[in-house]
């Protein structure tokens, strides 16, 4: 019995873990840098008493960003009083430079009860002009002698937007539910699907940017609603002649914006010599615009946004990650990303601007805001006790 | 470095980088192939930042960190350089009969615009002592601070001064047409690529999105904006800025913004500031009494005043 205990002790002790993580994201063109550490801690504390998880991260945000504004080739540089503000150059797209910082926590309980393994989540983040305030509920069911897992959820969040500009506070709430299997196929497939439902109610604009009106510009509009359905298919498949494992997951997400997107990405793990796993990925993505987004309106609407996440892009992710074991339980893993993006449908740059009495002419090659690269790299070093 | 276009085989270069806390642009045209205009490019890049550490009042080393640590302790020698900006500051101060004064900075101790507060009278007389051009002494190769807390501050010329220091550097490189922009800031060399004036556009004062007007600069000059938008708050209907009245140690009143075009950055920087400090009817006598200077003057009110050949060179209609 004496050695049980110690065999469960250790099993317990295993289930243990303290990670710290850095990432780095840069995209093209001196647009938005993220620099973020972070610490995770995972404790399990018996059977009796659960395991809880902790998150500690710090985001520091850089960089320039568009500001919905349409690119021209009237002006070749601005002049202004020095400030923290990019100048725009002819026919490229007006950016803004900014800055932020942003701490956020998260905690989050399970315990397992029979076949169920309910669990509990909160988190909080503030940055300088917005603070995010969440709180979940969920459950994973065993079922099937352990073949197969039930899980589904509810998530609520409370945030709100405090614009630098602007005195007022402006509340932005979601409600969000999700249900899910997953299903043990045999010795090597796993499958899993899932549907999530979010509804989202609030100021959900972005309060910085600016949309091109006739002969000016206004703040966006958009909905004061929204509701987002997802639906995720993940098939994990293990290769035993190579000893190494395939993850593909296809999504679709749809809003009641008209925004429709697919993304398909696969994901490998393959084992090598003296315990080094070396995990290439590949992801593809598309979407299509939002029913009130445009470059450029010539009479103004009720909903409007030139934001270029709105607009029709696809993308290009590969990848690449080494992980080894350090010593006995610490683990190193490094990793890097590059993303290529291309918007769908580029602007060709104003060469004459609207007046009263006359629409805009354009001309010259065609800019898409969302025609920008990045690149992601991280490192991580986890210790399992 | 990126290209953005190119004809035959000239093309637009375009350098971003981060300057003085904010953003500095170099566009030039360069026919000589991408080596030539990256070293070019380099060049300028490494001027603006040699100045920047030798000027910033946030760097320990720099020569102004130096002069004000020796306040009201003895003098600090100076090269030919430092002492040319520090009596362009002295200048600029007595063109603006004091408005101006290039040891205002120390009033920042009970002025903070990012936490929107308005010091009190006290608080600003306790520190108007230290404000004191007649009290920066700059003779035989040295600068001396004589009260122990002034601090000198070049931050009023010292960008436009980059700004051309930087132009000159791509010209000794062969370069002949580029525009440089640090913060706002601009000087031209030659035109445009296609032989049309660079045109500069005005920054609204009341709406970031927006110019205000255009300028058409044709063969070289320099266009610099003081304006009350950038650094400040507002608090029940009144804007708090950061162009201080060094005789009163609150924000100039009277102008939203002033733009000018001289010869050189160094010239339109000092000019503007000295407008906006001296509000819009004195303002504009100075501009107007200066020859090769144009500029234009936005009021609170949103007026624009501007000098009899501003028209000439800009989608103004005055």
């Amino acid at each position: 019995m004496a050695g049980a205990g110690l065999l469960s002790g250790r099993m317990l002790q295993a289930q243990s873990s303290v990670e710290l993580r850095y990432l780095f994201y840069g995209e093209s063109d001196g647009r938005t840098q993220v620099q973020n550490p972070n610490l995770l801690l995972h404790q399990d504390l018996g059977a009796a008493l659960g395991q809880f998880d902790l998150m500690l991260s710090h985001d520091t945000v850089s960089g320039a960003s568009p500001t919905g504004g349409y690119p021209t080739l009237a002006v070749t540089t601005t002049t202004s009083a020095s400030g923290n503000r990019s100048t725009s150059a002819s026919g490229q797209i007006p950016m803004v430079l900014y800055s932020d910082q942003r701490n956020g926590q998260s905690l989050g309980y399970s315990r397992r009860i029979g076949a169920h393994l309910p669990r509990i989540d909160l988190s909080h983040s503030v940055e300088k002009d917005y603070i995010a305030r969440g709180f979940g509920l969920s459950d994973a069911w065993t079922m099937a002698g352990g073949r197969g897992t039930l899980h589904y959820g509810l998530s609520w969040d409370n945030d709100t937007v405090a614009p630098v500009t602007s005195l007022l506070r402006f509340p932005k709430r979601s409600r969000g539910f999700a249900l899910g299997w997953t299903w043990i196929l045999g010795e090597d497939d796993l499958v899993d699907v899932s549907l999530s439902r979010t509804k989202l109610e609030g100021d959900l604009n972005e309060p910085y940017l600016i949309v091109p009106v006739g002969t000016g510009t206004v703040p966006e509009r958009r909905p004061g609603t929204r509701t987002r359905d997802a639906l995720l298919v993940k098939q994990g498949h293990y290769f035993d002649d190579w000893d190494g494992a395939l993850k593909t997951t296809y999504r679709f997400y749809t809003d009641d914006w008209g925004l429709r997107a697919h993304t398909l990405e696969f994901d490998y793990d393959q084992h090598l010599d003296d315990g080094w796993i070396l995990s290439p990925e590949l992801r593809f993505y598309t979407q299509n615009a939002a029913s009130f987004y445009g470059a450029y309106f010539t009479t103004p609407q009720k909903f409007l946004s030139a934001d270029y996440r709105l607009s029709a892009f696809h993308s290009i992710q590969v990848g690449c990650a080494l992980s080894t074991e350090l010593m006995e339980g610490l683990t190193l893993r490094l990793g890097g990303t590059y993303q290529i993006q291309q918007g769908s449908h580029p602007l060709t740059p104003m060469a004459v601007a609207p007046t009263a009495g006359s629409l805009p002419v354009f001309s010259g090659p065609g800019t898409s805001a969302a025609d920008v690269n990045a690149t992601t790299f991280s490192v991580g070093l986890k210790w399992q006790y | 470095m990126a290209v953005l276009t190119g004809a035959g085989s000239r093309a637009l270069y375009t350098m971003t980088f981060p300057l003085m806390g904010g953003e500095a642009v170099i566009r030039f045209v360069e026919g000589r192939g991408q080596a030539r205009a990256e070293q070019a490019g380099r060049a300028a890049v490494r001027e603006a930042r040699r100045i920047e550490a030798k000027y910033s009042r946030y760097a320990a080393q720099s020569v102004v960190s130096e002069i004000n640590a020796r306040a009201g302790r003895g003098p600090v020698p100076v090269d030919d350089e430092t002492a040319f900006l520090i009596q362009s500051a002295l200048d600029l101060g007595t063109w603006t009969g004091g408005r101006f004064d290039p040891t205002v900075g120390v009033l920042r101790k009970a002025w903070d615009f990012r936490k929107a507060r308005v010091p009190s009278r006290g608080e600003l007389d306790a520190l108007l002592p230290l404000v004191d051009a007649r009290s920066v002494v700059l003779c035989h190769g040295a600068v001396e601070l004589l009260r122990e807390g002034m601090e000198l501050d070049l931050g009023g010329v010292g960008k436009e001064y980059a700004v051309d220091r930087a132009t000159e550097r791509l010209r000794e490189a062969g370069v002949e047409s580029a525009v440089v922009n640090f913060l706002g800031d601009v000087r031209t060399l030659g035109c445009r690529g296609d032989g049309q004036p660079w045109v500069v556009g005005v920054q609204d004062p009341r709406d970031r999105a927006r110019c205000r007007f255009s300028i058409r600069v044709g063969t070289g000059a320099g266009v610099a904006t003081s304006g009350d938008y950038e650094r400040g708050f507002e608090l029940a209907g009144v804007r708090y800025h950061h162009l201080l009245d060094a005789t009163t140690g609150y924000p100039a009143r009277g102008l939203a913004s002033v733009t000018v075009v001289a010869p050189t950055a160094f010239a339109a920087g000092q000019l503007s500031t000295a407008a906006f400090l001296l509000g819009p009817e004195e303002g504009l006598r100075l501009l107007a009494e200066r020859s090769g200077v144009e500029g234009a003057l936005v009021t609170e009110s949103g007026a624009v005043l501007a000098t009899p050949g501003m028209a000439r060179i800009s989608s103004l209609a005055c």
